[in-house]
């Protein structure tokens, strides 16, 4: 009896221990915000993350996040319970987060069935081809990213360095899939394979949103794939941010039109704003026409497969209604049209004539100074010196100073040569002026783009999932981990 | 003994008015800023912060104004030299390099001060 007693366990712990598997959730990122600030940006998605974790209780989580933002951390202590480790996001963490998961690899503590989940929603970085980075960075809680294309101003840590795990998990047949929310996310797409999913908050060339995060966080259920989530994430945002997926699907999709649509999904009016740059450094007009020209014909044919293949093309939020390609070709016209003319104004305005330089002194013997002006046509053109020349005069009147008096008295006498330079200027080069006024007019229409670009990626997240779920339905299937990745 | 407190007492209690004297500036030295160039009856001058509690008003010596006269009205990043301790929301630096830029209208903190390298004070 008691022999059979002890068997019975035997059997039943070993089949236990057969059955059970474990799931491991990662959560990095917050890092980056500056330091004045007592929440963060990504307050929201942390909470929507630790809303699934709450809902998953035999999830093993890791959590390193933020550093440095009172009420954020707060929310982070708060709102991860369960969580086996919570840190702040530095490096040395990162690092140490890496290393252990590919110690339990290799210690096969971590197994199939095991599945490991690394979520990162961050600040992130362009690409660095300079120190031939394959992914790209993120912010961690070390210093204020003030710039948002390479994070300059905070210690980053390069998503190439999750390679090395993923790498091992696919030896050692352990599902792996990382969802980067941050911008320029894209660029994590580099190191998905058939084990590894890849989900980004954005193309490579391209600011993501806080909102891919957090709707992508409500998104999280048990049950459903990593596949489901972002296709439904995706159609729920309305932003110029271009997310992507390492499925087959995903991959054909955006190598067919995402080249082509990236200018039409940059605004005008942003710091550290790629639209501009675009325009000055990369806009070639033949290529842009071309570019404009595939992407239509595109379009053409996906809206020709639609004639054909009725129902294949529907929206996949909106079941019932057909995708109507016509407003996304018209705002991808008014867009184009608003790059040509820029572009053309652009060429007028850096006529080498507004570099030429004016150069001038008023030197006073009496009080031993010298007024040096050194002025471009440009800001002589610009400048209103009639207005200044007034202030001057208010400013001479209230000064009791004789040394002060002394030097108002030759500002004035610098401005006036200042606004005789400039009509010498605008009478031999009337043109001048137009150029100006015209790129007033320029800017004006410039921040139409900003509407536009998100218009338009409302369109293209449209036209992404209806295309994907046509790629879907049409191709052989193929192994997939993100649909292979099950909550 | 009593005395000893005393002057502690009033050592400590002295610190936050002669920290007041400098506030938004922390030392002698060159400063990076974005703020705007607005011309006044009082010269042309600098303003960071601009319509906020922590709106910080810097004027340039009469010379420098030259300097600032094409960006009035501009956003503007400005290399600036304080060598003088002054009232805490009026000072006087002088700029050596200014820059157009492109301000951030949604973000508050988008203006500020920060300190590149410190110098001794004039005295």
């Amino acid at each position: 009896m008691k022999n059979n007693f002890l068997l019975i366990n035997i059997i039943f712990f070993a089949l236990s221990t057969q059955s059970w598997c474990s799931d491991y959730l990662i959560v990095m990122g917050a890092g980056g915000e500056r330091k004045k600030t007592a929440t963060t940006i990504f307050d929201e998605t942390i909470e929507n993350v630790s809303n699934y974790l709450k809902s998953s209780p035999r999830l093993i989580a890791d959590i390193a996040l933020n550093g440095g933002h009172r009420q954020t951390e707060n929310l982070i202590n708060n709102s991860f319970g369960s969580a086996r480790s919570k840190n702040s996001f530095n490096k040395e963490v990162y690092q140490k987060i890496i290393k252990d998961y590919k110690l339990k690899l290799e210690r096969n503590e971590i197994k199939p069935p095991d599945q490991i989940l690394i979520t990162i929603f961050d600040h992130g970085a362009l690409n660095n081809k300079d120190i031939n980075e394959k992914t790209h960075s993120i912010a961690t809680s070390n210093g204020d990213a003030a710039n948002l294309q390479n994070l300059d101003g905070n210690v980053t840590v390069s998503l190439d360095e999750l390679e090395s795990l993923t790498k091992l998990a696919k030896t050692k047949g352990v599902k792996i899939a990382i969802v980067d929310g941050s911008c320029h996310s894209g660029n994590t797409l580099k190191i998905a394979d058939d084990n590894t999913c890849v989900i980004s908050a954005a193309g490579p060339l391209h600011y993501g949103r806080v909102s891919f995060g957090q709707n992508f966080a409500a998104a999280m259920e048990k049950g459903k794939n990593l596949e489901e989530v972002f296709l439904e994430s995706r159609a729920m945002e309305d932003q110029d941010s271009y997310p992507m997926i390492s499925t087959t699907a995903g991959r054909s999709i955006s190598s067919l039109f995402y080249s082509a649509l990236t200018p039409f999904l940059y605004e005008y009016n942003k710091d550290n704003q790629y639209l501009m740059s675009y325009l000055k450094a990369n806009y070639n007009q033949c290529l842009a026409n071309n570019g404009y020209d595939s992407l239509n014909q595109t379009i053409d044919l996906v809206e020709q497969l639609n004639t054909v293949s009725t129902n294949i093309l529907s929206w996949t939020i909106y079941k019932d209604k057909k995708i109507n390609l016509d407003n996304f070709k018209q705002l991808l016209k008014k867009y184009k049209d608003v790059l040509d003319l820029t572009r053309s104004a652009i060429a007028a305005n850096n006529s080498e004539e507004f570099k030429k330089k004016e150069k001038w002194a008023i030197r006073n013997n009496e009080f031993h100074y010298i007024l040096n002006g050194s002025f471009s046509w440009r800001e002589l053109i610009t400048t209103d010196f009639n207005l200044l020349i007034l202030q001057n005069q208010k400013h001479a009147k209230n000064e009791t100073n004789p040394n002060k008096q002394a030097q108002l008295i030759d500002l004035e006498s610098f401005y006036k040569q200042a606004q005789n330079k400039k009509n010498e200027i605008l009478k031999t080069h009337p043109n001048l002026l137009n150029i100006l006024q015209k790129n007033i007019e320029i800017e004006k229409l410039l921040t139409t783009t900003v509407s536009l670009s998100q218009k338009i990626g409302i369109e293209e997240r449209k036209f992404y999932s209806a295309l994907y779920k046509s790629f879907n339905e049409n191709q052989p299937k193929q192994k997939n981990p993100c649909s292979d990745f099950k909550l | 003994m009593r005395i000893f407190t005393l002057i502690s007492i009033l050592f400590l209690i002295s610190l936050p008015i002669l920290a007041q004297n400098w506030t938004g500036i922390s030392s002698c030295g060159t400063y990076t800023a974005n703020g705007i160039v607005r011309t006044t009856d009082n010269g042309i001058i600098l303003i960071v912060n601009e319509k906020t509690m922590s709106e910080l008003i810097i004027s340039v010596p009469i010379p420098n104004e030259i300097i600032l006269a094409p960006y009035v009205d501009h956003s503007v990043k400005v290399t600036i030299l304080f060598l003088k301790k002054h009232d805490p929301i009026k000072l006087e630096g002088t700029v050596k390099e200014i820059e157009l830029r492109v301000a951030n209208s949604i973000d508050p903190q988008d203006t500020g001060i920060k300190l590149i390298s410190k110098n001794n004070c004039e005295i």
